[in-house]
């Protein structure tokens, strides 16, 4: 039981570096999603304008 | 692995041999290869695998291994381990890895290790040295392994070095894989240790650490990504997170110390008393022509250059490690063949590991390997602080070459001797000319000698007495 007791009482010097860089991984995952949805909305955001544009033109021809 | 004649030879499971072929047939492989980043390595037919078979060592691992493959490395002439180099060399050493990792992933392969000692130094050229540390990445997997290994090696090293001035010996010969973030967190101040860089690297880890259940086995489990293109973008992200903290624990380039400076105005020799002192030792190098010399006491290294300079392979030692960055730096810059490395002569680095037998001693990997042996004004320090008996300097001088050794006489005239004998002149009362001429012959003969201009000072080129 002793034994026991001092295998739970060790603490592994390597798992908080491993746990930090789960969670910075996590982290610049979520960057990556993020990204995409800046794009999307970049890309949504240029088509509106160029729908705009057209229709400005339409306006002006007319 | 096994050293037979100068040949470094490494035996394999048919499985590692397999994976190594792969990676060595990339074009990453081929081109850290002709960088002088990576060993040159290159598989033995069965033909000569079966005459080395007849060597007893070989022999018997190969049965081990059966059936087994060969591969040959080009042995790297002096092996150094981390606790010898200078700040600036971990740092390359580190810059060394990161590459190497990042390189080789757009082919599919990754470092499964990062630690220093899978690097050693060809000049003051790191290379990577370990090829079975390459290994076939999953393209699902978005982190990589050796991260902690990576920052207890080379960034908690750097980091504790430049912030607290802890010398690396200090770190690696009593942790061999570098600090733990506990011990940096406890070395910071009640406010340091929630600044950066401290509270990313130490603290937070240590904390995290002691919160982990030592039961929860779940950390160690590889999550995989949802797609190739989030685990390339996270590790990506990573390695630049890397990159950054790798800059903030660079070595400062100007950084001085006591003997930084020492060659500033030639180690303050006059004029003609030092170029009588350069045109000795260059005409001593000239005539003897040594392919591998010994610099003991190099501080920044003048004359350890001229050694390069004029062809041979020089490794340097001094106890200063600002002066030895100082050197790498300049031998980097101009492609010279000196490694210079931190090892005071009076405590020079010990065998470490099991048995003492994983790293060798600094003494056991100099013996035999050298050919001129460079002892310029460094005598006097280890008669006088070090205490060390004059005929035991010389007798590990004679361990040390093979051939000469270009040694300098500092008297107890001299200013600097009495300077650091502080009163104890009367020790020395004995030492002259004509008794150091005598302790010289018990192993060398005097080839020649030459008293310095203006000075009390001797040089002498003393050639080792062949048995």
């Amino acid at each position: 039981m002793s034994h026991v007791e001092h295998l739970l009482a060790y603490a592994d010097p390597g798992s908080g570096l491993l746990i930090w860089q789960g969670l910075l991984a996590a982290f610049f995952g979520s960057l990556f999603y993020l990204r995409g949805i800046l794009k999307w909305l970049k890309k949504w955001a240029n088509t509106r304008a160029e729908k705009r544009g057209e229709r400005g033109d339409g306006a002006s021809a007319g | 692995m096994l050293r037979i004649g100068n040949r470094l030879i490494r035996l394999l499971k048919q499985e590692a041999a397999a994976g190594l072929r792969d990676f060595l047939g990339t074009a990453c492989a081929r081109q850290f290869i002709s960088a002088g980043h990576l060993v040159p390595t290159d598989f033995l037919s069965t033909d000569v695998i079966q005459e080395l078979r007849a060597i007893p060592e070989f022999g018997a691992v190969c049965e081990q291994l059966s059936p087994c493959s060969a591969v040959e490395h080009q042995p790297i002439a002096f092996p150094t381990f981390p606790y010898e180099w200078s700040p600036a060399m971990l740092y390359a050493a580190a810059e060394l890895t990161l590459d190497l990792a990042e390189g080789a992933l757009p082919e599919g392969f990754g470092l499964k290790d990062a630690t220093p000692y899978n690097v050693l130094f060809h000049g003051p050229q790191p290379v990577f040295v370990d090829v079975l540390s390459f290994e076939r990445r999953d393209p699902l997997d978005a982190t990589w392994l050796p991260h902690s290994q990576f920052l207890r090696g080379f960034i908690l090293p750097l980091l504790v070095n430049k912030q607290f001035g802890v010398p690396l010996d200090q770190v690696f010969i009593t942790q061999r894989d570098g600090p733990e973030p506990d011990a940096v967190s406890r070395m910071c101040g009640p406010l340091r240790k929630w600044l950066p860089p401290f509270l990313t690297l130490a603290s937070l880890p240590a904390w995290l650490g002691r919160r982990h259940r030592d039961d929860d086995l779940s950390i160690y489990q590889r999550r995989p990504a949802r797609n190739p293109e989030l685990a390339r973008f996270t590790l990506g992200s990573l390695f630049r997170h890397l990159r950054r903290l790798l800059a903030r624990v660079a070595p400062r380039p100007g950084a001085t110390s006591v003997w930084s400076d020492y060659m500033a105005d030639e180690g303050g020799y006059s004029r003609e008393s030092f170029d009588a002192k350069r045109a000795f030792v260059e005409a001593a190098l000239a005539e003897c022509r040594p392919q591998a010399v010994l610099d003991i006491g190099c501080n920044t290294g003048f004359f350890s250059r001229m050694a390069a300079q004029a062809g041979a392979r020089v490794v340097a030692i001094d106890s200063d490690p600002v002066a030895l960055d100082r050197l790498w730096r300049a031998a980097h810059a101009e492609h010279l063949d000196i490694v210079p490395l931190v090892v005071d002569l009076a405590r020079p680095t010990p065998g470490i590991g099991w048995r003492n037998q994983e790293c060798a001693s600094f003494l056991d990997r100099a013996r035999g390997s050298f050919d001129a042996v460079l002892l310029l004004a460094v005598v006097h320090h280890l008669l006088v602080s070090e205490r060390v008996p004059l005929a035991d300097i010389l007798a590990l001088a004679a361990e040390l070459t093979a051939g000469i050794v270009v040694v300098e006489f500092v008297g107890p005239q001299d200013p600097m001797f009495r300077r650091i004998a502080r009163g104890r002149d009367h020790l020395f009362a004995d030492l002259d000319v004509s008794s150091f001429e005598s302790a010289c012959r018990k192993d060398f003969e005097v080839v020649r000698g030459l008293g310095l201009p203006g000075s009390g000072r001797r040089l002498y080129l003393l050639r080792k007495r062949q048995p």
